[in-house]
């Protein structure tokens, strides 16, 4: 099983990162998000509900994905995010930067 | 390796393990830290210990060992009757950590939150002078909230 699973629809992509979205899946994803902005998607929407763990380094993806997209006059939000890491990215002063819509489920 | 919360050996009061400088190890560590921490009772604070030791386990494979496998990191983790206590260490060159301690990311940049979260998610937070080992200490009843 991928760790993430992508769904396009003309300009915008659904990301849904499975289980965790962390140092080891960065790489993966990071070429999945390029290859979509490739080809024509200008916004991004993670859905973070079967995420159950966050790490800095899927901070840092989250935050590259967000500026290439400024850059392209696109957007990024992210939704669902179970609780923790929704408490996560409240305490690391993610929330508007991410457009982190809705709370805990 | 799976084992049972009534495995008496996971309710030790210390734990130690040695992996080689390969991102794909950490998930195996963090398994194994998550059924220890169940079996002492503290199921609450599976998610804070695991991100603590994921940025500090990445860190040290990363940056402090620069991604050689043939190096090591050394990850402790004792259980106090307050506390509980993270140790790792790695066989790099250390790096300047107190600059890293007054320069932390902006909101734009991409990388160097590992030790933001350290100081978020941690009671306490202790490099030695060289910076190849970090210890972390975490209440067993958290005000981190």
């Amino acid at each position: 099983m991928t760790a993430f699973r992508i769904e396009r629809n003309g300009m915008m992509a659904r990301v849904t990162p499975r289980e965790k979205l962390t140092a080891s899946e960065v790489p993966g994803l990071q070429e999945a998000i390029r290859l979509e902005l490739e080809a024509g998607v200008r916004n991004l929407i993670f859905d973070l509900s079967e995420t159950a763990m966050l790490d800095s380094s899927g901070i840092g993806l989250l935050i590259a994905a967000k500026n290439s997209l400024s850059g392209l006059q696109g957007s990024l939000s992210v939704v669902q995010a179970t609780p923790e890491v929704m408490k996560l990215l409240q305490r690391m002063r993610l929330v508007q930067r991410l457009q982190v819509i809705g709370g805990e489920r | 390796m799976n084992r049972g919360a009534g495995d008496a050996s996971l309710r030790e009061a210390r734990w130690s393990c040695e992996i080689p400088s390969r991102i794909d190890r950490v998930d195996g560590i963090c398994r194994e830290m998550r059924q220890r921490l169940e079996a002492h009772r503290l199921s609450g604070l599976c998610f804070d210990m695991e991100l603590l030791a994921r940025e500090f386990l990445n860190n040290a494979i990363l940056h402090g060992n620069s991604g050689q496998a043939r190096k090591k990191v050394r990850l402790e983790m004792s259980f106090g009757r307050r506390w509980i206590r993270l140790q790792i260490t790695d066989q790099g060159e250390g790096f300047s950590w107190r600059r890293r301690l007054r320069t932390l990311p902006g909101e734009e940049e991409d990388g160097g939150r590992g030790i933001g979260i350290g100081l978020l998610y941690s009671d306490r937070i202790r490099f030695s002078r060289k910076g190849n080992q970090v210890t972390l200490w975490r209440k067993r009843q958290t005000g981190k909230e």
